[in-house]
């Protein structure tokens, strides 16, 4: 085959356009691999897998979940690596919940952003789920990040009422018969609190979800 | 076809010491940096440490002994891949090559498969190096397999862009330059994103997806970006070698 000015000309377009095409290819195929992927955990210890306990919370929430990371860009404070180590944190929850969308902002490049949601602390996190939203500072594990989606999945917010006065066991007391380590418990996972007068109040309240009597010394008397 | 290729070129790597010889020094210092980190977890692990940082001997020794062997891999497979087809070009049997009754594909591919045999021996003997872990303690074999298979492909993407930078130029050394730097900014490329970790652009490094294998998870982007590369880079040196042979 004789190779003339004109014949290798054809042979660099015919070239240049399959280069380009095979690579568009390429990139294609990385893209949809990227949109549908599937991961399975191998560890014996499945430490890159979800409790059951946190997946069932995923499980009952429906619609998408914002994360908002105040994390500062530069590597002075170590930004990048937090930025890193949240998103790595986070994919535990995305391989179980898809639509969990992470956003991060500078704080000294938007203080006016970070002052409106009231951000204190480098690093702090603003969840977001169905327009309720949540803060949470580091260091936080998997169970702090659960009990926060849990507190935002709650949507009743009828109050657990107790009574006092009476020498009960008190949710939010310190003493040593109180049950208030009980209470903060409940409290981190979303549960409210209403104490009821019923001095003053002719009977209790319709608007709470139960009320609580712990353990009264004394006799109740109502009118 | 492609085997009797593949044959040849693993029985031109141990007919001299030289093959011999490159794994003999690699395994030594995958060896050496087995060891410190057995005597590192002793040290790290028994000092005032809180219990929730405390990690397992599988994941402290695995995480060091894995992250060098993909940083020394990067050194160590351009010097291999670089004279696979430059070589032939230099000493004037490239012609000979394309006029045997083999296609073009048969012959890249086969040449790709020899170094992979080779490396694979590599990837093997350090999964066999810390599974020795196992007489003292209970170690996590998921982890190690999944770090096993994230190097392999990691070696077997460094061989891909080898062969074809091979395949560019005359001069091996040439050949062994250009893969080390493309490789080592392809490694790193992440780094210059690190504040933006979801940019696209840092998708294309390959250290990004060999960070998933060696959290011990196979994820199914992981392997076809893997793939991707692969094939990519293998199609590339078969076009190219076909190009050379139109011209003659």
């Amino acid at each position: 085959m004789k190779i003339n000015s004109k014949l290798r000309l054809q042979i660099l377009i015919q070239n240049s356009f399959f280069v380009v095409l095979f690579i568009v290819l390429v990139f294609l195929l990385g893209f949809l691999a990227n949109q549908y992927r599937f991961s399975k955990d191998i560890t014996q210890a499945n430490r890159n897998t979800l409790t059951t306990g946190s997946v069932n919370v995923l499980k009952q929430m429906k619609g998408p979940i914002t994360l908002t990371v105040f994390a500062s860009k530069d590597d002075v404070n170590n930004g990048d690596t937090f930025r890193q180590g949240i998103i790595n944190f986070m994919t535990r929850y995305q391989r179980t919940k898809p639509d969990i969308n992470i956003k991060f902002i500078s704080p000294v490049e938007e203080p006016k952003l970070a002052q409106e949601m009231g951000i204190k602390v480098d690093g702090e996190v603003v969840v977001e789920y169905q327009k309720r939203s949540e803060h949470i500072n580091p260091p936080f594990a998997e169970q702090e990040m659960t009990n926060l989606f849990m507190r935002l999945s709650r949507t009743n917010q009828q109050a657990v009422m107790y009574l006092d006065g009476h020498g009960e066991r008190n949710l939010i007391g310190l003493k040593n018969n109180d049950v208030g380590e009980f209470g903060k418990q409940l409290e981190s996972k979303g549960f409210k609190f209403a104490n009821p007068n019923l001095t003053v109040e002719s009977e209790v309240p319709l608007n709470g979800s139960m009320l609580v009597i712990a353990s009264p010394q004394k006799k109740y008397f109502f009118y | 076809m492609i085997l009797n290729i593949a044959r040849k070129e693993l029985k031109s790597l141990f007919a001299s010491p030289m093959g011999w010889i490159i794994l003999a020094l690699l395994m030594m210092a995958f060896g050496s940096y087995y060891l410190t980190g057995v005597n590192n977890y002793f040290e790290v692990m028994s000092g005032a440490i809180r219990p929730a940082e405390r990690v397992g001997v599988t994941i402290f020794v695995g995480q060091t002994v894995y992250s060098i062997a993909s940083f020394i891999m990067l050194f160590a497979v351009p010097l291999l891949t670089m004279r696979l087809i430059s070589e032939e070009r230099r000493s004037q049997t490239l012609p000979f090559l394309f006029s045997a009754p083999i296609s073009l594909t048969e012959i890249v591919l086969g040449k790709f498969l020899g170094l992979i045999v080779f490396l694979s021996i590599l990837v093997f003997y350090i999964f066999l190096m810390l599974t020795t872990l196992n007489i003292w303690a209970d170690i996590d074999f998921g982890y190690l397999v999944a770090n096993s298979i994230g190097l392999w492909l990691l070696v077997a993407s460094f061989s891909a862009l080898g062969i074809y930078f091979s395949s560019l130029t005359q001069q091996p050394i040439i050949a062994a330059i250009l893969s080390f730097i493309s490789l080592f900014a392809l490694m790193i490329m992440e780094r210059f994103f690190a504040s933006d970790p979801n940019h696209w652009f840092a998708y294309l490094s390959l250290m990004k997806h060999f960070q998933s294998f060696s959290r011990g998870l196979i994820d199914s982007s992981d392997l076809m970006y893997f793939f991707l590369f692969i094939s990519t880079f293998l199609t590339l040196t078969i076009r190219r070698l076909d190009a050379d042979r139109l011209r003659g």
